[in-house]
């Protein structure tokens, strides 16, 4: 999956995600490269083709990260997250199933993942209301109890 | 008071009459024997303390004297007549000047002996009494001459060899009769006790009281000075004259008593040349008891050798007394009473016990692992029986005096050097124990183990590799509740039970190890379900750990809560998690999972790290192929 053109837009809103996101995307290009060159150095006649490629890594584990990010990074402000949830709300409403998919499972599952180091009650205001149906929604499937605050929001 | 310091001037007065009596026959023998030099005579040297003279004997002891006061008195008046008269005839001049010193150094003595109590008119009389012997042995003392210090010195050889006699008999009689002592070992029976233990026990306390005695009794004359104190009595006399062990002295029964109750020369009987107490009477005594012959010059005890106990293989101190190379009997432990020690049933005897008539190589000396040499089956136990006889310790260890090869016992047995029984084509069933037939009891060659040794009739007593109880438990039933105990054997590796072509072996079945093993597959399905189920796995890596809370969501109820459940739960049902398909989470996580562990750099991270992603890697893979 290629980076979609709200990618830039969600980096933008945080320099702790940006920062972030950097470091994964370095470490995975790192990774790769120690793979070529290890393969190369047993045997270098390897093709190109049973090389490892150099690409982007997959847009759920950069989402991961990020999600990760937003809910433990002391660096980042109320500011950002708010901006940032702006950016999910957008996907989440005009992005395709699979830019939508990899939003809630990439990015809001980490967030509540992380709920007891971060709690979301505190922005939950600030939350678009699909983001809000997605978080109940994922609350529910999992068979996770949903809070009172967050079912009450979306009734 | 007054009763006791008439009674001391007495007694010195006594002594002093005594002393000139000597004295003076002395001098009619060796007359002539001059320049002696004056010593300080008996009378003048106060008794020791303990020797059993009555000048011993505490002040509590001289007022129970049922002597009145006048009785006293009045034998101190004869005391003193006569030592006036004895003195005037032998005593020189200076050797009376020293008695009349020491006499009055005796009677402050006494005096002070006496304390702070009132003084009553006897105590008068007898210090007027005092007076009077005092200055007559003054007056004796100015008309002795020089030549009796010789008789002086002569007199206080006898005195000192008379103390010696009386402490001698002192110490036999306070080792007879101390009450002390009585109380001391009264919860020592003097039977020999059961176990091997008390045994070992009475030992060392026996050696400890032979070295004690052995300075001549001192050291334990030190510790009976109350039985010494009362031994001067005539009648404690003639009882301390006999033997140990002797009348009237139920404690000497005991041999420890009797041990320490005899005399040096007794002692030295006892301990023989140079010995400790290995020689001593309860050594012999447990010596006898085990192996019943009686060492001719072991003067030391040979080195502890090991032994093998019930719960397995230990060094456990058991003594060898030494001959037993050359000991054919079986050293049965057996008490007094004849009864079998309890110890039997504790500890087995596999360092020199002489190995049965069919018992090919006994094992001496050292600890030998519970080997099995060979897998011992229902049928080989029948035909082995007569290989060891029951009891303990004949047998050496278990595995010795075997009957047969193996299963169906084709050749001669060792044990009894005669052709094993004809094989059975059907062994036994294990519930042959319970049939008195089971001849497991003589395996082993009689161990006492009562686990290998089981009682007729008790299965759950079965030896370690056979356990009917617990096949009973549970796992035995339907066709396997019919197999005979022979395939029930525990087998181990190098067991020659695998060679299932062998000649006569019993067929052999697999450890369960090796059938797990066999089914490889069913394996791998028990380990993807114990990986389904697995928690977030702990990592260490900080990179890791990230990832794995991004797929792991706790108190999550779809299978453990993992990106990869919510795939599988997706794969299965076709129904989305939480609103979404988590396959390509799954997907993309694998991919980066995969990267890290092919990684070099991450070559060098922690096994627990690499397993943890290895695992995640494999359930990722299971879920998205729908397994």
């Amino acid at each position: 999956m290629s980076v979609p053109s709200w990618w830039a837009d969600l980096l933008a809103a945080s320099d702790a995600l940006a920062t972030t996101d950097r470091a994964q995307v370095q470490d995975w290009n790192s990774a790769t490269e120690s793979i070529r060159t290890q393969k190369l150095r047993n045997d270098p006649e390897t093709a190109e083709e049973e090389l490892p490629a150099v690409d982007d890594p997959p847009l759920t584990v950069r989402l991961g990260a990020l999600g990760a990010a937003f809910a433990t990074s002391k660096n980042m402000t109320n500011a950002e997250r708010v901006r940032v949830l702006a950016v999910v709300e957008k996907v989440l409403d005009s992005g395709d199933d699979a830019e939508r998919t990899a939003v809630v499972t990439g990015f809001l599952e980490p967030v509540l993942n992380y709920s007891d180091k971060f709690d979301l009650h505190a922005l939950w205001g600030f939350v678009g209301p699909l983001t809000q149906h997605q978080c109940v929604e994922l609350q529910t499937g999992w068979g996770i109890d949903v809070p009172d605050w967050m079912a009450a929001a979306t009734q | 008071m007054c009763a006791m310091s008439v009674k001391g001037c007495a007694e010195v007065a006594g002594q002093v009459a005594v002393g000139a009596t000597m004295a003076a026959l002395f001098g009619l023998w060796s007359a002539g024997t001059a320049n002696a030099r004056p010593v300080d005579g008996p009378v003048s040297q106060p008794a020791p303390t303990g020797s059993g003279t009555p000048a011993g004997r505490t002040d509590a002891q001289r007022v129970a004297e049922p002597k009145s006061s006048n009785e006293e008195v009045h034998s101190a008046k004869v005391y003193a007549a006569k030592a006036q008269q004895n003195a005037a005839k032998s005593s020189d001049k200076d050797d009376g000047e020293q008695k009349a010193k020491s006499t009055d150094k005796k009677g402050d003595d006494s005096k002070q002996s006496k304390g702070s109590g009132g003084r009553s008119s006897g105590e008068l009389e007898s210090s007027k009494e005092e007076k009077q012997s005092t200055k007559a042995q003054q007056n004796a003392a100015k008309s002795s001459d020089d030549k009796l210090s010789d008789d002086q010195l002569r007199r206080k050889a006898l005195s000192t060899q008379q103390k010696e006699k009386t402490q001698a008999s002192a110490k036999g009689v306070g080792m007879t009769v101390k009450p002390t002592s009585a109380t001391q070992f009264s919860p020592y029976t003097p039977k020999i006790s059961d176990a091997v233990g008390t045994k070992l026990e009475r030992l060392d306390r026996s050696q400890k009281l032979s070295n004690t005695a052995g300075g001549g009794g001192v050291a334990v004359s030190d510790q009976l000075g109350e039985a010494r104190r009362t031994a001067v009595k005539p009648d404690r006399e003639k009882k301390a004259a006999e033997p140990p062990g002797g009348t009237g002295a139920g404690l000497l029964s005991s041999p420890i008593l009797s041990q320490q109750g005899g005399d040096a020369s007794t002692k030295k009987a006892n301990t023989g040349s140079g010995s400790t107490g290995w020689q001593s009477p309860l050594a012999k005594e447990i010596r006898d008891a085990y192996d019943g012959t009686a060492p001719t010059s072991g003067t030391q005890p040979k080195p502890l050798t090991c032994v093998v106990a019930v719960a397995g293989p230990s060094c456990l101190p058991t003594i060898d007394f030494g001959g037993s190379s050359g000991r054919t009997s079986a050293p049965e432990l057996k008490t007094s009473d004849g009864r079998s020690p309890s110890a039997g049933s504790i500890l087995e005897r596999h360092t020199d016990s002489p190995a049965p008539a069919a018992s090919p190589k006994p094992v001496v000396g050292k600890l030998q692992p519970p080997v099995q040499p060979e897998p011992r089956t229902q049928v080989q136990q029948n035909s082995e029986g007569e290989g060891g006889k029951k009891g303990k310790g004949e047998g050496g260890k278990k595995g010795e005096g075997e009957g047969g090869e193996k299963g169906k016992g084709t050749t001669p047995g060792k044990g009894n050097g005669k052709p094993a029984p004809k094989p059975k084509e059907n062994p036994e069933p294990a519930d042959s124990a319970a049939t008195g037939k089971d001849t497991r009891s003589a395996r082993g060659a009689g161990s006492s183990d009562p686990e290998r040794n089981p009682k007729p009739g008790d299965p759950c007593k079965s030896p370690k590799e056979i356990n009917p109880c617990k096949k009973a438990a549970g796992k035995k039933s339907g066709a396997d509740a019919a197999k005979p105990d022979s395939e029930n054997v525990h087998m181990s590796e190098n067991s020659p039970a695998y060679d299932s072509s062998a000649p006569g072996a019993v067929e052999s079945r697999a450890p369960e190890l090796a059938r797990a093993a066999s089914n490889r597959a069913l394996f791998e399905q028990y380990r993807n379900i114990l990986r389904r189920e697995m928690t977030k796995p702990y990592v260490v890596d900080s990179q890791l750990r990230g990832w794995m809370d991004t797929m792991w969501r706790p108190g999550a109820k779809i299978g453990n809560g993992s990106t990869a459940a919510a795939a599988r739960f997706e794969k299965m049902t076709g129904q989305q998690v939480g609103g979404v398909w988590h396959s390509g989470k799954a997907r993309g996580f694998l991919t980066r999972l995969e990267k890290w562990i092919a990684d070099p750099r991450n070559a060098e991270a922690t096994p627990g790290d690499r397993a943890a992603v290895e695992n995640v890697i494999r359930d990722l893979r299971d879920a998205l192929e729908g397994n």
